[in-house]
């Protein structure tokens, strides 16, 4: 009995969970890369990339949240640009931002759409930035990370993703590698 | 004795034009809504929210009914012969050059009613709208009245600035100064307008700021 409804919990949540909507910055511009380790002072594009959200969407609002110590001032955020639709914005990246968009986004194909890109530069080089996430989190004001969908404007749900600059590389010794392999001999 | 007859149909033709049937007399004229309260949205492009859906449901209306001197009822007044405005003076609407147009021509019963929508900016949240037909405002009852018959409408819509700090018919970067203000605030919080509350819910949030985004940069057509 406690199997079947473990089954019937997991079989509700795996497509509650491939169906939220979620938001994210991307280091190409397809939503796949979450990583990546530019070199300082030169500048590159983060693409703010909406996910999953299957409406016709008209706003957003989110705030760029990242390490409030010193490491913070290694990153900045030098421009944002924004796809043809956009109707009208909001704040900026760091204090919280809304977005509107008209005509709406087509939430439906392909499945996801950039939001904004944001130019960036870092200020050392990855030794001194390592896993710096840059997150997506909250607009301040509402509390909230959401979106509203045509025709009446009514409300979606966001979750925020976490991306890193600089991950940290974890190297495998030829030694240890042979030793996990012998495990499986 | 020619002379006689041309005063004679003189007189006859200016007597049959200031009892024409077709004056419409502002006290005896009348106008009403199919609800208790309307909230209807505008914006200058015409293409914000129905009168029809102005209380909530999908089948509400403004109505009038023009009336001459005589209190005959008069018909076939033409679609576009109406205007309309705020009560209070200091919430007046910018308008565009025909800003609401009726349902049909008036009845033999001298009525027509409204359900489309407004092309217009601006925001009156108290003391309601009046109504002119043929640029005559309809007067408060009981007649006679000084007074303009003000109908139980608020009306809101992104164009609330411009030059003077009025509304100008075009939704543009000085109405998002004042929604900027208003922002994720709620009804009771310091800095909530309700002039940015299009959907109706006490908070002035990012559904509003949505419809902001659809008529930004909307104006008289």
């Amino acid at each position: 009995m406690r199997k079947l409804l473990l089954a019937f919990a997991i079989a509700l949540l795996i497509p509650g969970m491939l169906s939220a909507a979620t938001l994210g910055l991307y280091f190409g511009y397809a939503p796949s890369q979450m990583a990546g380790s530019p070199a300082p002072f030169s500048f590159f594009d983060v693409y703010l990339f909406l996910h999953s959200a299957e409406y016709y969407v008209t706003a957003v609002e989110y705030q760029l949240l990242t390490p409030v110590d010193p490491s913070h001032a290694l990153f900045a955020v030098t421009d944002v640009s924004y796809p043809d639709n956009k109707a009208v914005t909001l704040g900026d990246p760091f204090s919280g931002e809304a977005i509107a968009y008209w005509p709406p986004l087509n939430g439906f194909v392909p499945g996801y759409n950039v939001l904004a890109t944001f130019r960036c530069v870092t200020f050392a080089p990855c030794g001194s930035l390592v896993d710096y996430p840059l997150v997506i989190g909250p607009h301040p004001g509402s509390g909230e990370l959401r979106g509203t969908f045509a025709p009446d404007n009514e409300f979606f749900p966001i979750t925020g993703l976490t991306s890193i600059i600089c991950p940290e590389q974890t190297g495998t010794q030829e030694e240890s590698w042979g030793a996990i392999k012998s495990l499986y001999r | 004795m020619f002379k006689g007859k041309v005063v004679v149909f003189a007189l006859m033709l200016a007597f049959a034009t200031s009892v024409y049937a077709g004056d419409v007399d502002d006290c005896n004229s009348n106008a009403g809504i199919s609800c208790t309260l309307m909230k209807l949205s505008i914006c200058p492009a015409g293409d914000f929210e129905f009168i029809r859906n102005a209380c909530g449901s999908t089948a509400d209306y403004v109505w009038i009914e023009a009336r001459d001197a005589s209190n005959n009822p008069i018909p076939g007044i033409p679609w576009t012969d109406y205007w309309l405005n705020a009560c209070d003076p200091n919430a007046q609407l910018c308008l565009c050059s025909s800003p609401i147009a009726a349902d049909s021509l008036t009845g033999a019963n001298g009525r027509t009613t409204f359900s489309n929508r407004i092309n217009g900016g601006g925001c009156a949240l108290t003391q309601g709208v009046w109504w002119a037909i043929q640029g005559k405002p309809i007067k408060a009852k009981p007649c006679p009245n000084v007074n303009n018959l003000c109908l139980n409408i608020i009306i809101k819509g992104p164009d609330i600035n411009g030059a003077g700090g009025k509304p100008d018919c075009v939704v543009n970067l000085s109405d998002l100064t004042p929604f900027g203000v208003s922002y994720n605030k709620n009804l009771g919080q310091g800095g909530y307008n309700a002039c940015c509350d299009y959907n109706d819910d006490n908070a002035c949030n990012l559904s509003d700021f949505g419809f902001f985004g659809t008529h930004y940069q909307h104006r008289c057509q």
